[in-house]
């Protein structure tokens, strides 16, 4: 969009904004603007074949890693430990290792020298790590999206699978705010910064 | 490909999940982006890819029953990333409004009376204020919304429509009627609804 003033009818900005679907309703709408319009439209704007592969493959690469959690629970299995056993290796509570598991927090919401010691224990390098703490990011990041642009209010409609959470883990207080204000992008790199010194 | 074998995809993480996705939504989302909202290349890339990256990321998290439910979940996020740049362009763009007069006189027939005030008038600093909120839910659109209600169904369709960028060939298809005389009907739907607003 230039950066020129530009005529607008009010009202037509009002029809406009007020055609996309509301918060209130969760189900699919016949009225106003559907997918279908947006589906069946021939635009005369096409993303060339180079776009596509260039989109494709960087959400590719980013994506198809797995997550840490995903990570975790596989090198839990492939080296027959335990939660318990990893636990006390690690110096971590066995529910901070449940809650990296379900992703539901970052790395650096654990001191750096026991998330080593984890890795260690695991014999995971640093490069496998970093790839799935990064995919990890990404995930809790969406989580905030979806709930700050509305998805949390079609719960109805769009019910999470269910997800069975130990006993341990406290659901209510999972994330203590300390845990949310590591949870941001800059925090982030300085963590891994200093994990790849470490390991 | 239905949404199951996509999800599946999505899930084993296999490209080709990546690839159906951008071909069957991602590239209609960029043309309608582009043609219908104003965004230029560079924007309808983010608005696609971060849409993408979220539909990529959280499929797996919700209980899809049908393609109606799939379909309507990506709209949604699709929707939400729309409004999150409209809301960044805004912010950087000046903006005249035209008067609800200037509206009328191009609406109106001869024989109609001058224009009044409408009850609820849209100003800058409303637009500005509403997609600075992120809350879907307004009183002002919902008086909208309420005139809206208060036409048959096809004026309606047709002023959303037609605020929402299509050409009247594009609407004709979709609503399945001639595009004869669609833009009279388009006027007439338009200056009944400013006269529902004067209300």
């Amino acid at each position: 969009m230039k950066n020129e003033k530009v005529k607008i009818d009010p009202i037509d900005e009002a029809l406009k904004l007020s055609a996309l679907p509301a918060e209130k309703d969760g189900l699919p709408s016949s009225e106003g603007l559907t997918l279908f319009h947006i589906l069946s439209t021939e635009y005369s704007v096409k993303p060339s074949e180079q776009f596509a592969n260039k989109m494709i493959e960087e959400l590719y690469q980013k994506l198809k890693v797995d997550s840490f959690g995903e990570l975790l629970t596989n090198s839990l299995k492939s080296s027959n430990k335990t939660a318990d056993a990893l636990a006390a290796e690690s110096g971590l509570s066995l529910s901070t290792i449940e809650q990296l598991q379900q992703d539901r927090i970052l790395a650096n919401s654990v001191p750096v020298m026991q998330f080593k010691n984890l890795l260690k224990v695991l014999q995971i390098s640093f490069a496998g790590a970093s790839q799935s703490i990064l995919k990890t990011f990404e995930l809790l990041k969406s989580e905030n999206t979806i709930s700050a642009y509305s998805l949390g209010s079609t719960r109805f409609a769009y019910r999470r699978k269910s997800v069975p959470v130990p006993s341990s883990v406290n659901v209510k207080n999972s994330l203590t705010e300390s845990q949310v204000l590591f949870q941001n992008e800059e925090a982030l790199k300085k963590y891994l910064s200093r994990l790849e010194q470490l390991v | 490909m239905t949404y199951q074998e996509i999800i599946s995809l999505i899930e084993t993480k296999n490209r080709k999940g990546w690839e159906e996705l951008f071909h069957t939504y991602g590239q209609k989302f960029y043309g309608f982006a582009i043609k219908n909202w104003g965004f230029d290349e560079d924007q309808a890339w983010d608005i696609v890819y971060q849409t993408l990256e979220t539909i990529l990321l959280k499929i797996g998290d919700y209980e899809i029953q049908s393609q109606a439910h799939f379909d309507n979940l990506l709209f949604k996020i699709f929707t939400n990333f729309l409004r999150q740049y409209y809301r960044k362009i805004r912010k950087a763009n000046t903006y005249d409004f035209l008067s609800v007069e200037e509206v009328y006189s191009s609406y109106s027939e001869p024989d109609d009376e001058p224009s009044l005030t409408i009850k609820e008038p849209f100003s800058n600093d409303f637009f500005t204020d509403y997609l600075e909120s992120g809350e879907t839910a307004n009183e002002k659109l919902k008086f909208l919304e309420d005139a809206l209600e208060k036409l048959e169904k096809q004026e309606k369709e047709l002023l959303l429509l037609k605020a929402n960028g299509f050409t009247y060939d594009q609407i004709a298809g979709m609503l399945n009627i001639e595009n004869n005389q669609l833009k009279v009907k388009h006027h007439r739907a338009k200056n009944k609804l400013i006269k529902l607003l004067q209300a």
